[in-house]
C-alpha cells in the first residue's frame, strides 16, 4: 500500500468506528480526531488526496476532510 | 546500608480492626487480634527461636522450637500457631523451654552436616543461628545412625541449587510454593524420616518439573538446601540498596545485595507495595544480561551502513550525532528528525528525550513503545474517564469477588501480580475466593490451575473483543443489571441512554453474535449475569485487548462494562491495564506521545504549553507530531530522515518488519542509544552506550500508577547514566542543559506536571513509593482514582461499534495467528536470551491445535513455514489443545524467528497501535530457513562488525 493509500485508509477506518452515529456527527468527531492526532504531514495529504479526487474517501471521511481542510487553512 | 538480612516477624499480619494486649516476658504489647504469639514477641523485638515458620506464610507448627509457657495453660504450645487473646501472660525463656528446645535441636543437628566453615550459608542460616540461639553444644546421638547426609545435589536449574543433605524438612519451600506462587510444583515426597522434598514428580528435578524458578522455595529455605548459585560462587552480600526491578509493569522492588561492586543477589523485598516480597524467574535471577559480553560499552560512528563500526570518544560521537541533526533539519526541514523514548528507562530519563525533541528539534515527533502496547489505553481511559491510567492499586484485588480477565496472561507475562491473583482466586480460601471470567482465544493457566477453575472461560475468536463485550453489556442492560444509582450520580446519564439503546439492539445480543464470535450465548450471558450481579468486579486486561484495529474501542468498551455496573471508585472494582514494560505507565505521564505533554496535556492546550515554553525558554509546538509507524511512512517517502532511538529495538518489536527496515533505511542518521547492537542498530549510524538500571538512580512507574525509586547499586560500566548522555546531546547540540543530578529532573517534572506536584526524590525515599496523582488534594498520593468524581468530572460512555478487523482469513490464509510472551522471557529477549532463561525456552515455537497439525501432516517438533500476506518465516510446531482450532500463537522472543516479518501494518483505528493479535496465516511443512531469515543473518551480522584498530571484527 503506497503511503498516500494507507492515509487514505487510515481516514476511513476512523470514519467506520463512528459508524453508529448519524453521518453529519461522524464526520465532525473523524474531523476532531484528526485534528487531535495527526501531523501537519499527514494532514496536508489527505486534505491533498480529497482534492485530486484519486482516492476512495468514503463520503463521511470526505466530509471530516474537507473540515479538517477549513480548520486548517484559518488557522494559517 | 550495610548488610542486615530483612527482618522476619515469624507469621503474616493480622488484618483485623480489633486489637488485643498480652504481656511477653513482662512487658505489655498491643497487636491485632488473630496475631500469633511468636509475632507480637517479635514486634517488640523477642526472637523466639523458630525453624518452620516465617512471615509470607501461614504457620504449621511442626518444627516445636518455638515452644512457650502461657500461663493458666497445660503444656508448652507453639507461639506461632497460638493467637494472642486479652491479658494473656507469656514466658519465653524458662528452664523448660531452654531443655525442649535444645533437645528439638539436637536431632536436627544429629541429622545435618556439619561443614559449617565451607558451607554456602555460612552466617546466614537459620538452623545454625537456632542452633546458637539455644547454646547447643553437644549432639548425645552421634552421627553414625540412618541420616540423609551424602544424598546428590541436584544442580539442575540454572539459578539455584538443592542440596537434601542440608534439608531439615521444614516444608517451608513446598509451602511458599503453595501459599505465595500459587504453582504447587513442590511437595513433600514420603512420609517420617523418609520424608524428602520433591520438585514434582519423582523422576522431575528443578529444570523439568512444573516449577517457574520464581525463587519464593529459595527465599523460604532457612539453610543452605534451596540456595542461589550465585552465593555459592561469590560469598555473601556485605551490603545492599532497595531498586526497582526493570522487566514488567507489575514493578516489584528489590534489595540488590552487593559485595563490593559485585552483585550478589536480587532478593524481593518484603515492604515492596507492589509485590510484598514476592518476584519471578525473570526479576529475582535474570539479571546476568547487565554483564554479558555482547554488552557494548564504547560509543561508535559510521557513516554508511555498509561500513563496520569506528569505536570514538564520547566527544567525538556525540559532536558527530549532534551535526548530523542539525544537516538532515537544515537539508529537509524542522519535523524531518524526531526521538523515541524508552519505556525500559527511567522517568527523568524519558522527560529528557521528549525535552531534547519539543526544545531541541523544536517539533512534537517523539514517541514511545508505549505505541506498540498501551497507546489504546492511553486513548480510551482518557476519553471515558479523564486520565490515561488504571484505577487500583494491586491490593485491590483482595477484595474482589469477581475477576475478569480479557486478552491478558497474567501468570506469563506479570507474574507476581499472576501469584496475587491466584492467591485471591483460590477456591479453598475462607471465604471461597474470587469467581473468575477469561476471555481470550487460549486457554491461558489461569483457566485451570491447582485450586483455581475459571467459573467461565469465553474463547472468542481473534479480532471480537468488541463484540463480545457488547453482548455482555446488551445482557447487563437489557435483563437490568445496571446499577443504575451509580451511573445516575457519576456518568452523563444521556450519553449513558444513548449507550444503553445501542447496545440493547438485538444485533447486539450474544445469540445474534455468536457466528462472529464463536462464544457459547448461554455461556456469555452466565457471565455477564455473574459479573453484573457478583459483588465487587475487577477488569484485568493486557495486550489483547489492545494490540488490535479495535484496540481504543475496546477499552472504552472496558470502561463502559465497568461504569454500568457501578465498579468503579472503591476497592476490589476498576478497570485494570496490566502495562507491558517497567516503565510503559511513567513513559506515558512523562510526555513521549507526539500529541501530549507530560500529565496528558494535548499540545494544542495554550496554557500548558505556555509553563513549558517559560520554563524550557523555547516555543512549542501547537500541532501533535508523528507516531512511530506515521514517522516510517514519512521516512518510506523520504521526508523524515533522523532518529534519536533510546532503549528500544523497533526493528524486531514493530509489526511487518520489512516496512520498518524500509523505513530506518531511508534514514540518514539513526541514533541507537542502547546496552547491546540491537536489530534496530543495524541500520543505524551512531551507536551511544547505554546504562543498566543497575547502574542508574531515577523512578519508574507501575501499571497501578506507583512511582519507586531506581537506585544506582555500581557504576555505570560505559561511565555515564542514560540521562547524562541525552543531557549530553543536547548540550552538543547547543542547549543549555546543567542537571547534576536525576533528582533535579524530577523537580521539572514536578513543577511542570500537575498530577507530579508533590514528587521529589526525598518524599519517594522517605514514603517508599507514591502512586501520583500527587498534588494538594491527595498529598500522599492515589491508591483509588475516580472515588467521588471521574477526573474528567462525569463518566463518559462512548458507543463503540464493532468493525470487524479488516485481516480476513481465506482460502490462502486460512489461520489466525495470535501473538505473545512466556514466563522466563521479556520482549524481544534482549536481556533474557543473554542470561540462562534460554534454559526454558531457546526458540520461538508455533503453538498449534492437535486437528490443524494432523490436517497439514505436521508432529511435534517439525519446521514449519508461517506465511502471511506481509511475509513469511520459519519455525518448529508445538501441538497443543491450548489452542483453538484454527488459531495458532508464536512468540517474538528471537530474533532469528522473526515473528513480526508475518504481522501486517494493520493497526488501532485511534492510537496506531499495531494489531499484533489478528493476521491470517497459513502454515506448511519446511525443511529449513526461509531466504528472508537467511539474508537477514547475514545482513546483521555484517552491520555489527566492529572497526577496533583499524580492522573489522565480528
Amino acid at each position: 500500500m503506497s503511503s498516500a493509500d494507507h492515509l487514505v485508509y487510515m481516514a476511513n477506518q476512523i470514519a467506520r468506528n463512528f459508524g453508529a452515529l448519524a453521518d453529519d456527527a461522524a464526520a465532525t468527531k473523524v474531523a476532531e480526531h484528526i485534528l487531535l492526532y495527526w501531523d501537519p504531514r499527514m494532514k496536508s495529504r489527505i486534505v491533498q488526496c480529497a482534492k485530486n479526487e484519486v482516492s476512495e474517501l468514503s463520503a463521511v471521511t470526505a466530509e471530516a476532510v474537507r473540515i479538517v481542510a477549513d480548520k486548517t487553512t484559518s488557522n494559517g | 546500608m550495610t548488610y542486615q538480612p530483612q527482618k522476619d516477624l515469624g507469621t503474616p499480619q493480622s488484618k483485623s480492626k480489633d486489637v488485643v494486649t498480652v504481656s511477653i516476658d513482662d512487658r505489655e504489647i498491643t497487636v491485632p487480634a488473630g496475631t500469633s504469639v511468636m509475632r507480637a514477641a517479635a514486634e517488640m523485638g523477642t526472637r523466639i527461636p523458630k525453624l518452620c515458620a516465617t512471615d509470607n506464610i501461614k504457620s504449621f507448627g511442626s518444627c516445636r522450637l518455638c515452644l512457650v509457657e502461657i500461663y493458666g495453660r497445660r503444656g508448652t504450645p507453639a507461639s506461632c500457631t497460638t493467637p494472642v487473646e486479652d491479658n494473656m501472660v507469656v514466658k519465653t525463656q524458662t528452664p523448660l523451654l531452654q531443655k525442649l528446645r535444645k533437645g528439638v535441636m539436637e536431632l536436627y543437628i544429629s541429622d545435618h552436616p556439619l561443614d559449617c566453615l565451607t558451607c554456602s550459608a555460612n552466617n546466614d542460616c537459620e538452623l545454625q543461628e537456632q542452633a546458637a540461639n539455644v547454646g547447643l553444644r553437644d549432639v548425645r546421638y552421634g552421627y553414625e545412625g540412618a541420616n540423609h547426609l551424602g544424598e546428590a545435589k541436584d544442580t539442575s536449574n540454572p539459578y539455584f541449587d538443592f542440596d537434601p543433605s542440608k534439608c531439615i524438612a521444614c516444608s517451608r519451600c513446598v509451602r511458599a510454593c503453595d501459599e505465595v506462587q500459587g504453582t504447587f510444583a513442590l511437595t513433600v515426597d514420603g512420609r517420617g524420616f523418609a520424608s524428602k522434598i520433591s520438585a514434582g514428580l519423582s523422576d522431575d528435578d528443578f529444570l523439568s518439573s512444573e516449577c517457574v524458578s520464581c525463587g519464593a522455595c529459595v527465599e523460604a529455605c532457612p539453610t543452605a538446601t534451596l540456595q542461589e548459585k550465585s552465593v555459592a560462587e561469590i560469598g555473601l552480600p556485605d551490603r545492599s540498596e532497595i531498586t526497582t526491578c526493570a522487566y514488567c509493569g507489575v514493578g516489584c522492588t528489590f534489595r540488590a545485595e552487593m559485595r563490593g561492586e559485585q552483585l550478589v543477589r536480587m532478593v524481593p523485598w518484603k515492604d515492596g507495595k507492589a509485590n510484598h516480597g514476592h518476584s519471578c524467574v525473570k526479576g529475582r535471577f535474570a539479571w546476568g544480561y547487565a554483564n554479558h559480553r555482547d554488552r557494548v560499552t564504547k560509543p561508535m560512528i559510521r557513516e554508511s551502513i555498509s561500513e563496520p563500526w569506528r569505536e570514538v570518544s564520547w566527544g567525538e560521537a556525540l559532536s558527530y550525532a549532534a551535526s548530523e541533526i542539525k544537516r538532515v533539519q537544515e537539508k529537509y526541514g524542522r519535523l524531518s528528525v524526531g526521538g523515541i523514548t524508552s519505556s525500559r528507562c527511567t522517568n527523568e530519563e524519558v522527560f529528557l528525550v521528549q525535552k531534547l525533541v519539543r526544545a531541541g528539534f523544536g517539533n512534537n515527533n517523539v514517541d514511545t513503545c508505549a505505541r506498540v502496547c498501551h497507546s489504546p489505553t492511553g486513548y480510551g481511559l482518557k476519553t471515558t474517564f479523564g486520565t490515561s491510567a488504571g484505577t487500583q492499586d494491586f491490593d485491590s484485588i483482595e477484595q474482589s469477588d469477581v475477576i475478569l480477565v480479557i486478552g491478558a496472561n497474567p501468570t506469563d507475562a506479570h507474574p507476581v501480580f499472576g501469584s496475587r491473583m491466584k492467591q485471591r482466586l483460590r477456591a479453598d480460601i475462607r471465604d471461597g475466593g474470587a469467581k473468575l471470567i477469561v476471555i481470550d482465544p487460549r486457554q491461558i493457566d489461569l483457566v485451570r490451575s491447582p485450586h483455581i477453575n475459571a467459573e467461565h472461560h469465553l474463547p472468542l475468536q481473534p479480532g471480537t473483543n468488541v463484540a463480545v463485550l457488547t453482548a455482555l453489556a446488551h445482557v447487563i442492560v437489557t435483563e437490568r443489571l445496571t446499577d443504575e444509582q451509580f451511573i445516575r450520580e457519576r456518568c452523563n446519564w444521556e450519553e449513558y441512554r444513548e449507550w444503553a439503546a445501542f447496545v440493547s439492539d438485538d444485533r447486539h445480543a450474544p445469540e445474534t453474535l455468536e457466528p462472529v464470535t464463536g462464544v457459547s450465548p448461554k455461556d456469555l450471558r452466565a457471565a455477564a449475569r455473574l459479573f453484573a450481579t457478583g459483588g465487587n468486579g475487577a477488569i484485568y486486561y493486557g495486550l489483547g485487548v489492545t494490540e488490535h484495529s479495535q484496540g481504543s474501542s475496546t477499552v472504552m468498551a472496558i470502561a463502559n462494562l465497568a461504569m454500568a455496573t457501578g465498579n468503579i471508585g472503591k476497592p476490589g472494582v476498576g478497570v485494570n491495564p496490566l502495562r507491558g514494560q517497567n516503565n510503559v505507565q511513567g513513559a506515558c505521564d512523562m510526555g513521549s506521545f507526539p500529541h501530549e505533554l507530560s500529565g496528558y496535556r494535548h499540545v494544542s492546550d495554550a496554557d500548558a504549553r505556555a509553563m513549558f515554553e517559560a520554563e524550557w525558554d523555547v516555543p512549542i509546538d501547537a500541532e501533535p507530531g508523528l507516531r512511530i509507524p506515521n514517522m516510517l511512512d514519512a521516512a518510506v517517502d523520504n521526508e523524515f530522515k533522523g532518529l534519536y532511538v533510546q532503549g528500544e529495538d523497533i526493528l524486531q518489536s514493530d509489526p511487518n518488519t520489512k516496512h520498518v527496515s524500509a523505513g530506518l533505511a531511508a534514514m540518514e542518521c539513526v541514533i541507537v542509544h542502547d546496552l547491546f547492537l540491537n536489530e534496530t542498530a543495524n541500520y543505524a549510524h551512531v551507536f551511544l552506550p547505554g546504562s543498566t538500571f543497575l547502574e542508574k538512580t531515577g523512578t519508574f512507574t507501575n501499571a497501578e500508577r506507583r512511582i519507586q525509586m531506581v537506585n544506582k547499586v555500581m557504576a555505570p560500566k560505559n561511565g555515564l547514566e542514560d540521562w547524562e548522555v541525552t543531557q549530553e546531546l543536547a548540550r552538543a547540540m547547543g542547549l543549555d542543559w546543567n542537571y547534576e543530578n536525576s533528582s533535579q529532573i524530577m523537580d521539572e517534572i514536578s513543577r511542570l506536571t500537575p498530577s507530579f506536584a508533590g514528587v521529589s526524590f526525598d518524599r519517594l525515599q522517605e514514603e517508599g513509593s507514591m502512586q501520583w496523582p500527587v498534588n494538594e488534594s491527595s498529598p500522599n498520593g492515589t491508591p483509588i482514582m475516580h472515588v467521588d468524581d471521574f477526573v474528567r468530572g462525569k463518566g463518559q460512555f462512548v458507543v463503540t461499534n464493532y468493525v470487524p478487523t479488516d485481516e480476513k482469513t481465506g482460502p490462502r490464509f486460512p489461520l489466525l495467528l495470535t501473538t505473545g510472551r512466556i514466563l522466563s522471557h521479556y520482549n524481544v529477549g534482549a536481556q533474557t536470551r543473554r542470561t540462562e532463561n534460554t534454559a526454558w525456552h531457546p526458540e520461538d515455537l508455533l503453538e498449534m491445535h492437535p486437528t490443524d497439525a494432523e490436517n497439514r501432516g505436521l508432529q511435534e517438533g517439525d519446521w514449519t513455514k508461517l506465511s502471511s500476506r506481509s511475509g513469511e518465516t520459519t519455525l518448529r510446531v508445538k501441538i497443543t489443545e491450548r489452542m483453538a482450532p484454527g488459531v495458532v500463537y508464536t512468540t517474538f522472543h528471537h530474533p532469528a524467528t522473526q515473528a513480526n516479518v508475518v504481522t501486517t501494518e494493520h493497526s488501532d483505528w485511534a492510537t496506531n497501535c499495531p494489531e499484533y493479535k489478528v493476521t491470517a496465516v497459513q502454515v506448511t511443512a519446511s525443511n529449513g530457513p526461509t531466504d528472508w531469515q537467511e539474508n537477514y543473518e547475514e545482513r546483521s551480522q555484517k552491520s555489527r562488525r566492529i572497526d577496533t584498530h583499524g580492522e573489522a571484527v565480528e
